[in-house]
């Protein structure tokens, strides 16, 4: 038995949490701007990157990365070290971590604005970024792991499980999600293409909610909430079926981003049911949250980080509420790509994040500097400000929504669209978005005053480090690895899930066999289990072991991704190909790039759903080979302005023309930015070859050839649309974006007769579907 | 794959699997080990010193 003196590092927690503070209050400003720029199109300036279809994507990642992720870190590193009851293993890492982080949000709020992007959701970034990102992320891995390997004390707390599962998760996520050739120094195509990368990329942004944005305020909770109530959390085997079902639940439920989209119906279903499987878990640790305060209801109303808490995780549970009935199809029908799902979205990042950011940041911070809150009045008049913000916001977005949607499948006595043109749900919507921005900015008012108060606070204190001595004794290990994997419970799970894919996978006979096997398992577990006196049970023994809980953990995740992204890129039979595709030509390539780049997928779409209203507003429903060459996919996400899967010789080159550089003066209404740099701006002509070697690596079928002369059939088709244009009295440059663009728009939804070396003529000689 | 069908099994299996272990968590009588667990947040710090690094 040995006693030790430790000392906590609270300096990183320190840095953290400033940090926090600071990127919260720039990414809510960001939103708060875009917001404005949504209700009215001229703030957007006419400038480059100021514009909202590349500051949204700022938006988003400063708040999840920079605000969540900083907050997340503080959390960690505080409770990390006292639930372990040791100094973080190194004070460099930590600081590498630290300063890491930050620098790769610089370079993201540099990049994004500049147009360098990957489009996909929640994971612009570019290749080089990633690769910092992988490295922070793997050097924050290996501290937080040799402090459990170094911890003082046996057994790891519920907290510490969410932190495991965040670390495993988001790098496996990350990686895949982020695998891509570059095809230049900020300019790369992802290797999944089409229906393959969405399933990718919505595995992880479904997911980068998951265990970015929910396990690790989860085990901030499981600490937090118990220290300010000064309770024990309410159930603490609860905690063991909420932490088990939770990560291997979320994993699966990524498809329901993709309802009635050309994703195979069976991963659909799959997504589907298991983000309706998903409310049980969710709700268990609600419940266990809120009822940790029984008994101190009373400190409701004069705790301010009671209040912050209790809040954030009521919003979990209508947030978790809300999740589930979205992924219902026939719900999603309606709520897929309008302002719900916006709101949905802030309820959980304002209700559960940034409350409980505020209660963790209100009781820390004057506890980093030994002293007492400056002011409990100014924190709770921002619980009301935050509260007021935050609803506004949700219901405006709400009625917004639900109005977009059944504006857009509304249809008179004789069958036609009620509303035939897009703009109309725009202008119906128009005065909900000022709603919004006025809840956002009362919101974003509360946190600043958060800031304000806490800098108070750390004023009228000075910086300490936390202390604790320890007594630590040595033990022998009462079970080793093999024990724990040779356990029970291992033995029963692998059973019962070797029965569940019998049951799920072939005919009706063997599944009432597989069902029957799952009710004897069961039976059996319960009638032959034995407490062994003086002996802990098998979960005990595993929370004293991290490698294997870590192990356990990842293979507990994997399974659904597994599941559900292995087949769909693997055997080309679950993914029914017509044989229709065309790879794009040189000139269509670079002006995908430049979709891309602008950010277009932020509001428009390229998916038609099978439903009668979409079929008469945008044309038949997206196939998968209609964008099986898409590297990455443009699918969308948000309805802002109209789908534009088969938007292709729908319009004349000279509308595109007109409408990219004034979109008011062919759509009055629209409040889509004005782009006039992609008239001056230079389509890259020389690298073009390049790009289409890539493709080729990729499996687009480029011949040599057609790689070779790309730029100059990339010259020979836009010389015929400017030639077009020329014809209407506009004078542009064959080697500007715009006319790149044009292209790609006019291809959108067409096939080209045949490949060749040569590109047709003009998009008008395109042959339709 | 009918939705409905696996919608109705992964039910039941929430609902059997939940049932079998609460019954093994009775028999095991293992409330003292997460009753010591759910108190590790409580450990006593001591008095910080504003100069200790």
């Amino acid at each position: 038995m040995e006693e030790r003196h430790i000392v906590y590092d609270d300096g990183t927690v320190r840095q953290f949490t400033w940090a926090a503070v600071i990127w919260g209050v720039v990414g809510m400003s960001v939103g708060a701007f875009v917001a404005t720029q949504l209700a009215w199109w001229q703030a957007n300036f006419d400038v480059p990157w100021l514009t909202f279809s590349r500051l949204r994507p700022l938006h988003t990642n400063a708040v999840i990365f920079a605000f969540v992720g900083n907050m997340m870190f503080a959390g960690i590193y505080y409770s990390t070290q006292r639930l372990t009851k040791t100094r973080m293993a190194s004070d460099l890492l930590s600081k590498i971590h630290f300063w890491g982080w930050q620098a790769i949000i610089v370079a993201a709020a540099i990049t994004l604005p500049l147009g360098y992007t990957q489009s996909k959701e929640y994971a612009e970034l570019e290749w080089p970024i990633d690769i910092a990102i992988a490295v922070v992320w793997v050097i924050f891995a290996i501290n937080f792991f040799w402090t459990l390997a170094k911890r003082n004390e046996k057994n790891l707390y519920v907290a510490l499980w969410f932190y495991i599962a965040t670390i495993v998760t988001v790098a496996v996520l990350h990686i895949v999600n982020n695998l891509s050739i570059p095809v230049g120094l900020l300019k790369s195509y992802p290797i999944f293409g089409g229906v393959q990368d969405a399933l990718v990329q919505w595995w992880y942004g479904h997911n980068a909610v998951a265990f970015f944005l929910t396990t690790p305020i989860l085990g901030i909770m499981y600490y937090f909430l118990p220290k300010a109530a000064e309770r024990p959390v309410y159930s603490y085997r609860l905690s063991i079926v909420h932490f088990w079902a939770l990560v291997f639940v979320y994993i699966w439920a990524g498809p329901h981003h993709l309802l009635y989209t050309s994703l195979p119906d069976w991963a659909q279903s799959l997504g589907m049911v298991f983000s309706v499987m998903l409310w049980a878990p969710s709700w268990g640790g609600m419940l266990n949250g809120l009822l940790t305060l029984r008994g101190a209801w009373d400190k409701l109303r004069t705790d301010p980080v009671i209040k912050f808490l209790i809040a954030g995780v009521t919003f979990y549970g209508m947030a978790t509420f809300e999740g589930p009935l979205l992924s219902i199809k026939s719900v999603s029908a309606l709520g897929h790509y309008t302002d719900w799902i916006v709101g949905h979205v802030h309820a959980g990042a304002l209700g559960w994040n940034g409350f409980m950011a505020a209660g963790m940041f209100y009781w820390l911070v004057p506890r980093l500097y030994g002293t007492k809150l400056h002011s409990t009045k100014a924190a709770d008049a921002h619980f009301w400000m935050g509260t007021a913000g935050v609803l506004r916001y949700v219901v405006a977005m709400w009625v917004s929504g639900i109005s977009q949607g059944l504006m857009w499948r509304a249809f008179t006595p004789e069958g036609t669209l009620l509303y035939p043109d897009f703009v109309e749900t725009l202008l119906a919507i128009r005065p909900l978005y000022v709603v919004r921005l006025v809840g956002g900015s009362l919101y974003l008012a509360g946190f600043v005053l958060m800031g304000w108060n806490l800098w108070k606070t750390a004023r009228a204190g000075e910086a300490v480090n936390g202390e604790v001595d320890v007594v630590v004794e040595t033990r022998e290990k009462e079970i080793g690895a093999w024990g724990l994997v040779a356990g029970k419970p291992v033995f029963y799970a692998t059973g019962l899930f070797g029965l569940c894919v019998l049951y799920a996978v072939t005919n009706v006979f063997v599944a009432a066999a597989a069902l029957a096997g799952i009710v004897l398992v069961g039976l059996f577990a319960v009638l032959t289990h034995r407490k062994v006196d003086g002996r802990p049970g098998w979960h005990a023994l595993l929370e004293g072991n991290s490698l294997v809980f870590t192990v356990f953990t990842l293979i507990a995740i994997l399974i659904g991704g597994v599941a559900e992204i292995l087949p769909t890129v693997l055997i080309h039979d679950t993914v029914p190909r017509t044989g229709t595709a065309r790879p794009y030509s040189a000139l269509e390539l670079a002006g995908r790039d430049v979709y891309v780049a602008e950010g277009c997928y932020n509001c428009h779409s390229q998916q038609i759903r099978p439903f009668r209203s979409e079929k008469l507003r945008y044309g038949d429903p997206s196939t998968i080979d209609d964008s099986i060459y898409d590297h990455p996919f443009q699918w969308g996400s948000k309805r802002t302005g109209p789908d534009l899967a088969r938007v292709g010789s729908k319009y004349p080159n000279l509308w595109h023309y007109t409408h990219l550089l004034d979109p008011r003066a062919t759509s009055p209404g629209s409040n889509m930015p004005n782009y006039p740099w992609l008239a001056v701006r230079p389509t890259d002509v020389r690298g073009i070859s390049d790009k289409l070697r890539v493709m080729q690596r990729l499996g687009v079928p480029y011949t040599d050839a057609e790689v070779d002369a790309a730029p100059q059939a990339l010259e020979a088709q836009a010389k015929a649309i400017t030639g077009d244009l020329e014809k209407s009295g506009v004078s542009v440059e064959w080697d500007r974006e715009l006319v790149a663009l044009i292209a790609y728009l006019q291809r959108l939804g067409k096939t080209p007769p045949q490949p060749g070396n040569a590109p047709p003529a003009t998009v008008t000689v395109m042959e339709g579907r | 794959m009918s939705v409905m069908v696996l919608q109705v099994f992964v039910s039941l299996m929430l609902v059997v699997g939940s049932v079998v272990l609460l019954v093994i968590s009775v028999k095991s009588d293992d409330h003292e080990h997460a009753d010591r667990l759910s108190l590790l947040p409580f450990e006593e710090e001591r008095k910080p010193s504003p100069k200790s690094k």
